[in-house]
């Protein structure tokens, strides 16, 4: 089957294929469903590198939307036009008001003050474990919203900013999906992986063998939190507004569904499972409305990650990737 | 001493007797199985909702009142346990987590579902209203009696725990199930009692919540649920005591940091409550009771 | 009275004990000796029903004249009823609970309120520091003073057969001299005791039989005398040269 080589010229190939999809959607697809697909795109940008933080290291954190709003705020204020921030952001001092950047550069400068606030709260918090860990994450989560909203020089408190360019389009969404996935890979298979897999399966196995605790959480903790911010950013920009409740619990929940879903620790599982989740909530929407049944998508949801926990709980893929993705001395000895 | 400060104090001991009751659940729940119920604010909204619907439908008195929430509370606590925690035990504790919390999502989104996301009045019957005044201070009715009840039921829960066969049975199974299964102890029942308990305390809670606040949604339960969370790890998890101590400080410290700072603060409580216990946490991972070493770093 | 019939336990994935036959008659002390890891205590919770066989049997006739019953798949819950009590390795005593408190849950399911009563005063002679500590909480005992409690507790349910894990564990010489001339004591008052044990020495001079489980298997029998003077068993575990 395949070769020896194959694998180098694997991936540029599927990039390649991806590339040629988006622009035949881009060429035929209404905007509706460019939207939908981008949706899903950044919820694989979302499910991929919360995977990092929760399914390769086993830090189980609901923090990952708060580094979504970090990111989406930083962006948005950067982006807004000069004309739209002296009538949304009166107070705001004058050497940002003058700012007006295009889309790649917020992105960038979102993720890494999402990194930023990660580095900060992770010091601290990172020392917890298991469950109180999760409930830490949260904390800074509900922190951080009440931060949003009493900021209002800056954020605009509750009401949120709208009105934000849609510079967010399926090229910008499948950049970073890539740029998500090929780095996230690279790490699983690199040394900082291991040391992540490491200390999921035994932190004391784990430090004994010079792995340093603190640092590859931390390490996990801001990489996932980068990718979240820049997913923060191409969010508001799709959606065109943000508010400090844009990114809640509800929305932590859903990132955790998707990577236990999909399996803590594989790639295509939580990608898999972020496009199936984003599917799932947009087939039942109309229906949701239609019938005034609000809320039956979250049951869905719910009850769909209470039925993985019983009867396959390491997740649909596990820790694996398909086979056919790996190179042939990655592949486990026998593989199912 | 300073009617305003008085007057906080005892705004204070009201949201602390409502945390406490909480807490107790919570902690007496995680005292035994050591998984947090993250549903268990949930049960609190239940009961709310299950006052609204039995004052509406007639005139029961208040005492029956009571009875029937945490009958419906506990009821629910268990129903809860049987369905997700107990095919959860022996897994991962984050697995037990992920579950709790898949429950709550669900509990709340079932609210929104057969009730509308819409806030509703609380009817609150006007005897309940009228105001008394001791010195400084005024409270209305229905705030002394959850004082009174929350204090009550608290009382009863004590002896309950520490004199008899039932409450020796769910120490034990608490400290440690196993051997607590060799002295012939039933664990799935002791197990069953404690949620139950401690459902039914919060189902009462529910109906002090929505006395006090006088509107309720099917939401309402997250942020009180988060509260008692913080309230039992300041007084220690797994201690019933602390649970106590844990609600009627965090209630006083809320209180008094709306009531004290300049009101620019006041909607900062939450993230006050937070960082209390991101910091006890870090700091005093027992709590202040809790004696025992828990796995916190 | 007790009979293994080749128990095959696995603890998740691990096969711990691997075709163990074993046979306790009344009124003895037998001792289960061997080093750590070889599966003493797993064979004592099999036994008491905190972890299933997956193969095999296990037999038991509380008394001469009674039926025998399989209790290979009774829950802990159920040996307790049967009159089989396990007094776990390491002591585990309550320590939320006061020494009163320890000693009653171990009777807890029993329903006859005088016997119970006199059954305390009867371990308050056996071992009367317990009546000095009632009130006092079981963590804040002595190492020595817990194992007498974890004893006393296992004897409040009034067992036929006692299984003893370890009780010399962690414990002063001169007071595993004590507990063990209330192990005699107890087994003179009709009480069967099943002892697992590392202090070989003391194990096989109280037991009148023993086993030696070596890696999940039994490798030797015999009287306690013989295996005491077994070249092997000496070598091993009573550190001759």
């Amino acid at each position: 089957m395949m070769g020896w080589n194959s694998h180098r010229w694997l991936f540029p190939i599927l990039v390649v294929a991806g590339a040629f999809l988006v622009f035949v959607l881009r060429a035929t697809m209404n905007d509706y469903i460019l939207s939908i697909v981008c949706f899903a795109g950044i919820n694989i940008i979302l499910a991929v590198s919360l995977n990092l933080t929760n399914g390769f290291t086993g830090l189980f954190s609901l923090g990952h939307p708060a580094f979504m709003a970090v990111g989406g705020y930083v962006a948005a204020i950067l982006t807004f036009p000069e004309a739209r921030k002296a009538m949304l952001l009166p107070a705001l001092p004058y050497w940002l008001a003058a700012q007006q950047w295009s889309l790649l550069p917020a992105l960038i400068l979102g993720g890494l003050s999402a990194t930023l606030a990660a580095f900060l709260v992770g010091f601290p918090v990172l020392r917890l474990k298991g469950h109180y860990l999760a409930v830490a994450t949260l904390g800074f989560l509900i922190i951080l919203q009440v931060l949003i909203i009493n900021m209002e020089s800056y954020t605009r408190g509750p009401l949120g900013l709208n009105g934000l360019p849609m510079i967010t389009n399926l090229w910008w969404v499948y950049l970073w999906v890539v740029i998500t996935v090929y780095v996230c890979w690279k790490i699983k298979h690199s040394s900082l992986g291991r040391s992540m897999l490491a200390i999921r399966e035994d932190e004391m196995a784990a430090e004994c063998l010079g792995v340093s605790l603190a640092g590859t959480r931390i390490m996990a903790f801001a990489l996932g939190a980068f990718f979240a911010g820049v997913a923060g950013g191409l969010w508001a920009h799709l959606v065109t507004a943000i508010t400090p409740t844009s990114f809640s619990v509800v929305m932590a929940f859903n990132l955790v569904v998707m990577v236990v879903v999909g399996g803590s620790g594989s790639i295509t599982g939580a990608a898999f499972a972020a496009v199936m989740l984003t599917l799932v909530a947009e087939f039942l929407r109309p229906l949701e409305e239609n019938l005034e049944a609000y809320g039956i998508s979250e049951i869905i949801v719910a009850i769909g990650l209470l039925l993985i926990l019983i009867f396959r709980p390491q997740g649909i893929f596990g820790s694996q990737e398909p086979g056919f993705l790996m190179k042939p001395e990655q592949r486990p000895l026998n593989s199912k | 001493m300073d009617g305003y400060i008085a007057q906080q104090l005892v705004n204070g001991l009201i949201l602390g007797s409502m945390y406490a009751l909480v807490a107790i659940g919570f902690t007496m729940i995680y005292g035994i199985i050591r998984l947090i119920n993250f549903a268990h604010g949930d049960i609190v909204m239940i009961g709310a909702f299950m006052t609204l619907g039995l004052v509406i439908s007639g005139k029961i008195s208040f005492p029956v009142i009571i009875l029937l929430v945490f009958i419906a509370g506990a009821f629910m606590g268990t129903l809860i346990e049987r369905v997700a925690f107990r095919p959860m035990r022996g897994a991962p504790q984050v697995t037990g987590f992920i579950t709790s919390l898949a429950i709550s999502i669900l509990l709340q989104n079932l609210g929104i579902l057969l009730l509308t996301a819409q806030p509703r009045n609380f009817f609150c019957p006007d005897y309940l209203q009228t105001i008394y005044r001791l010195g400084p201070v005024s409270l209305r009715a229905i705030d002394l009696g959850i004082v009174v009840t929350a204090v009550v039921l608290m009382v009863f829960l004590g002896l309950l725990v520490r004199f008899t066969r039932l409450g020796m049975a769910m120490r034990a199974t608490a400290e440690n199930l196993n051997v607590a299964r060799l002295m012939g102890i039933n664990i799935n029942h002791t197990i069953m009692l404690a949620f139950a308990i401690g459902s039914g305390l919060a189902g009462v809670a529910g109906m002090m919540w929505g006395g006090k606040y006088g509107q309720i949604d099917p939401l309402l339960g997250f942020v009180p649920g988060l509260k008692a969370f913080v309230a039992a790890v300041i007084g220690g998890v797994g201690s019933i005591p602390g649970a106590m101590l844990g609600g009627y400080l965090l209630g006083f410290g809320e209180v008094l940091f709306v009531g004290l700072l300049p009101p620019i603060y006041s909607s900062y409580r939450d993230a006050f409550v937070f960082i209390t216990l991101i910091l006890i946490l870090l700091v005093l991972p027992n709590g202040l009771l809790g004696g025992k070493t828990e796995e916190k770093a | 009275m007790l009979e293994i019939q080749e128990c095959h336990v696995y603890i998740g994935q691990t096969y711990v004990l691997k075709g163990v036959r074993l046979e306790v008659r009344h009124g003895e002390i037998v001792a289960l000796i061997g080093a750590n890891g070889a599966g003493k205590t797993t064979t004592l919770s099999t036994i008491s029903g905190l972890i299933r066989s997956r193969r095999g049997k296990i037999l038991f006739r509380p008394d001469p004249d009674a039926t025998q019953q399989d209790i290979t798949k009774t829950p802990a819950e159920g040996i307790v009823k049967m009159g089989i009590s396990h007094c776990p390795e390491g002591r585990q005593v309550f320590s939320d609970l006061n020494v009163w408190e320890n000693l009653l849950i171990g009777a807890y399911l029993r329903k006859d309120k005088q016997a119970v009563q006199s059954d305390l005063q009867w371990v308050c002679e056996l071992f009367p520091i317990l009546r000095n500590r009632r009130r006092q909480s079981a963590g804040s005992l002595s190492g020595g003073e817990q194992m007498m409690l974890a004893i006393g507790r296992a004897l409040m349910s009034r067992p036929r057969l006692l299984l003893l894990d370890e009780p010399s564990l962690g414990l002063a010489p001169f007071m595993v001299e004590v507990i063990f001339e209330m192990l005699e004591q107890i087994n003179a008052q009709g009480t069967t005791i099943l002892l697992v044990e590392q202090n070989a020495l003391m194990a096989l001079e109280l037991a009148q039989r023993a086993y030696v489980i070596e890696t999940g298997g039994i490798t030797l029998s015999g009287t306690g005398k013989d295996l005491a003077e077994n070249v092997a068993v000496r070598k091993a575990y009573l550190g001759a040269t």
